[in-house]
């Protein structure tokens, strides 16, 4: 039989045979998984799941409420920030008036007498 | 689909392993004709059948009824078979497969007695220059006899994938017969 198509024709449909197929079965069915503790375990798992997600949510709300609830407390005590600027001894506001009031003045005054003033003022 | 395979049916989604040992019996050659025909390999053709039939097991409540239940094992022991297919390495053909189809080619009896080994050779001669579609199409349709709707349903390709497939494994095949001397 040299035809290829005979050859083909001969190979279709026949199977191979197990040669000990009862150990071979039972062979298979000792590796099943057990389905009903398979069910078991994952829901055991998914009840600690949804407790931790209980307690984590409300964790969660408690936080959010207590930002919400200090940040209102702080808008009503209005924060008043003040700086000072003066330096004590001197005045700087004052010296700079005298300064002015001179020069308003047209006063009849040379510069040692403005550095006297100066130094009076210090 | 008989009435007592689906009363066994049934009984399997229950979670009865009796009922799935009919099962398993009923339908483990078949498997395993599948598995040593596309994996060339009686040890993992075995594995692959046990995988088979725990996945059978274990998702036997998704299986629609309305539907073939050897369409269904056929599907997932192909997805198994090719999955470890792109696992190992290209199974390239022995000397001695050369032989063992010189014999069988010389046999002049009708009825196909092979041992597994000689079935390993054969199919490994025949299929080492197809690629993994080809192979599929090949073992499927010429090597397992199913016709082009189930080869369909099992591996997803349309009718003119699976032609052209079958076409192309069975011209390279032919091919490489005529260069070992057959006609």
């Amino acid at each position: 039989m040299n035809n290829i198509d005979e050859i083909l024709e001969r190979l279709k449909g026949a199977q191979p045979e197990i040669d000990n197929p009862d150990e071979f079965t039972d062979l298979i069915m000792s590796a099943l998984p057990d389905r009903n503790t398979e069910s078991k375990t994952p829901e055991k798992g998914s009840r600690i799941v949804k407790f931790v997600r209980i307690v984590l949510t409300a964790a969660a709300v408690l936080l959010v409420g207590l930002f919400i609830y200090t940040n209102d407390l702080d808008a009503d005590t209005p924060t008043t920030t003040q700086t000072n600027y003066q330096i004590s001894g001197f005045t700087y506001g004052d010296y700079l008036k005298n300064v002015y009031t001179i020069r308003q003045n047209k006063a009849s005054i040379n510069y040692l007498q403005l550095k006297k003033l100066n130094y009076e003022n210090h | 689909m008989e009435q007592l395979e689906k009363d066994i049916l049934i009984k399997c989604r229950e979670g009865d392993k009796e009922a799935f040992r009919l099962v398993v019996r009923q339908y483990q050659r078949m498997v395993f004709s599948l598995a040593l025909k596309m994996l060339c390999d009686e040890e993992e053709a075995k594995d692959t059948v046990q995988d088979t039939f725990i996945r059978v097991w274990q998702n036997i409540g998704e299986y629609d009824t309305a539907k073939s239940f050897v369409t269904w094992i056929y599907t997932i022991a192909t997805r198994l078979c090719l999955d470890r297919i792109k696992a190992k390495k290209h199974t390239a053909a022995m000397p001695e497969d050369v032989d063992a189809l010189a014999r069988f080619a010389a046999d002049t009896d009708s009825q196909v007695n092979l041992e597994n080994s000689e079935w390993v050779a054969i199919v490994r001669l025949l299929a080492s220059r197809l690629s993994d579609k080809q192979k599929t199409v090949f073992t499927l349709c010429q090597l397992e006899g199913l016709d082009t709707d189930e080869v369909q349903r099992i591996t997803g390709l349309d009718t003119t994938q699976i032609k052209s497939n079958l076409y192309v494994a069975r011209q390279t095949i032919r091919k490489q017969l005529t260069e070992l001397g057959y006609e």
